[in-house]
């Protein structure tokens, strides 16, 4: 399967593995935007393919999306009117909109390809998801230990009072 | 990676055998629970004592809130029967405004706002000073300052919120105490030998413009105080015949700015200072005469309000300043009309109010407030 980045052919191409063993391949700049993918590069070089073990191709081809389109927004072209700041938070809603298994695939791919926005975007749309949950529903879901005596949490709900009203 | 595809009963769909090894990836609190609205993130304090924790963290705060109240937003006070202390700020999606109280400053005095945080002094013993910050409703208690004040003292606030936590510093002094600054950075108090202030201000109202701490009382006064060079100074406030109303100044592009309503003359005008060293205000703009209408008066004029009834007050936000009306006897704000110091328009701004009036149990609460507050010049 291959990945089209953005189309500058005078730019360095690099391989990449998913888990399942699929082969992408993308510009430079569009692996650059992970710190991860930065780093090895510097290290190997792009002529060897780079295992991405822990992400699937699914997962990778998303993420990659998302780096291919902010990379974009980088560049400058003479005959394109730049992209606004209101089209990027539109096309960002719109990447996020998915199931939340997949935000959850995103959230541990961004945080191990180490993509600070990716996972800036993907964490404030599970925030989002969470908001209007109670404290006992969102220790469920997230498996949080309640270490509040049952005194404790009445004092903070006293104190919190306008939050609860 | 391997993920289970199984819905969840709450309708959200995060099913907890996955989302519960989250924690096990990504640090909770400060990927997720950072990112919650203001009011949730309160109100989930309660999930564990880390979050609790961090909920009263000021650095963690003020890192993740840098700008979680969009523009423009105001902090209302004013003083009637009863006291009013409310946010008003205005819903990004839904455009509506919402009012909120603040409660959390009650008792106290000498409050003053700048970028939504609100200094104020204890009104016990004007030595206890905290500065509350709307943004993530944190309130900070500053040290007790070297010598304190027994009458209310002059106080100015100057803050810089492009650093984490936010520095402010603060001045505070009279003519019995030297000159005292805070600085957040080093959460310590430096007397000044510079100058006294000869005055008590009363209440007053503050903004900080190249490195000078503007500070505009009731009684139509207006005092300087020069950080650098420590050092009082009084200056003309803008010309005209304006009320003594306690109403708010503003800084925009480095330029100081303040309105004055003449209600005989029917003229509200937005100055702006050219020269400090000359006092020199020029007029920057005035409000049409059809808008001055509908504030002084209201749409119904019916019968004929009688304008010592009502205080003309504004409220500064960036460029945006808000020219309101407070209805002494009724303890109503009503009538809001917007100007953008930046593209010249006055306009009618609908909001909704009672959902900040008093009930009776705040206004019970406001009498005790206000025979321990008292807050008059001398």
């Amino acid at each position: 399967m291959h990945f089209q980045g953005s189309p500058n052919m005078a730019e360095k191409r690099v391989k990449l593995i998913s888990s399942d063993n699929d082969e992408f391949e993308v510009d430079e700049a569009v692996a650059f935007e992970s710190e991860t993918l930065r780093n090895m590069i510097q290290d190997t070089g792009t002529n060897v393919p780079i295992s991405i073990p822990n992400v699937s191709s699914d997962i990778l081809a998303k993420v990659l999306e998302y780096c291919s389109y902010h990379a974009e927004t980088m560049e400058t072209h003479d005959d394109k009117p730049p992209i606004t700041d209101a089209q990027i938070r539109e096309w960002d809603a719109d990447f996020v909109d998915v199931h939340p298994a997949t935000l959850y695939s995103l959230i541990l791919a961004a945080n191990y390809l180490n993509i600070k926005n990716l996972l800036d975007l993907i964490c404030q749309a599970v925030a989002n998801n969470i908001r209007g949950k109670t404290a006992v529903e969102i220790r469920k879901i997230l498996h949080i230990q309640d270490d509040f005596t049952y005194e404790e949490e009445m004092e903070i709900r006293r104190e919190t009072k306008w939050a609860f009203d | 990676m391997a993920v289970a595809m199984t819905s969840n009963e709450d309708g959200s769909g995060m099913d907890p055998k996955l989302w519960g090894e989250l924690g096990n990836h990504i640090e909770l609190a400060k990927n997720i629970y950072s990112k919650l609205p203001i009011q949730e993130f309160c109100r989930l304090r309660v999930v564990c004592k880390e979050w609790n924790r961090l909920s009263r963290d000021r650095k963690f705060l003020e890192s993740c809130y840098t700008s979680p109240i969009p523009k423009p937003y105001f902090c209302l006070r004013a003083e009637g029967k009863d006291r009013l202390h409310a946010l008003l700020s205005c819903d990004a999606g839904s455009k509506r405004w919402n009012c909120t109280r603040l409660f959390n400053i009650d008792y106290r005095s000498g409050i003053l706002d700048v970028n939504g945080m609100i200094y104020s002094i204890s009104c016990n013993d004007y030595g206890g000073q905290e500065v509350y910050n709307v943004h993530t409703r944190y309130a900070h208690s500053l040290p007790l300052p070297l010598e304190k004040s027994l009458d209310l003292p002059f106080a100015a606030l100057k803050v810089d919120k492009s650093i984490h936590p936010y520095e402010y510093v603060v001045a505070y002094g009279n003519n019995w105490i030297p000159t005292q600054v805070y600085d957040s950075m080093t959460n310590s108090w430096t007397a000044k030998p510079g100058n006294r202030p000869v005055m008590g201000p009363g209440r007053a109202n503050c903004a900080e413009c190249n490195g000078i701490m503007y500070i505009r009382s009731e009684l139509d006064e207006m005092t300087t105080y020069d950080l650098e060079k420590d050092e009082w100074a009084y200056m003309d406030p803008p010309g005209g015949d304006c009320d003594d109303y306690l109403r708010s100044i503003g800084v925009w592009q480095g330029r100081l700015y303040d309105v004055c309503v003449e209600i005989d003359k029917k003229l509200i005008t937005a100055w702006e200072l050219g020269d400090r060293s000359t006092s020199e205000w020029k007029p920057y703009a005035r409000m049409p005469e059809d808008l001055f209408t509908y504030i002084a008066y209201g749409d119904n004029p019916d019968p004929p309000v009688d304008p010592s009834d009502i205080q003309i007050l504004t409220n500064f936000c960036d460029e945006y300043v808000l020219v309101w009306t407070w209805l002494m006897e009724e303890n109503l704000a009503e009538r809001f009309v917007m100007f953008n110091l930046d593209t010249h328009v006055w306009e009618k701004v609908d909001i909704p109010w009672g959902s900040c009036s008093l009930d009776k149990k705040a206004r019970n609460g406001y009498k005790q407030i206000q025979n321990m507050c008292e807050e008059e010049p001398f």
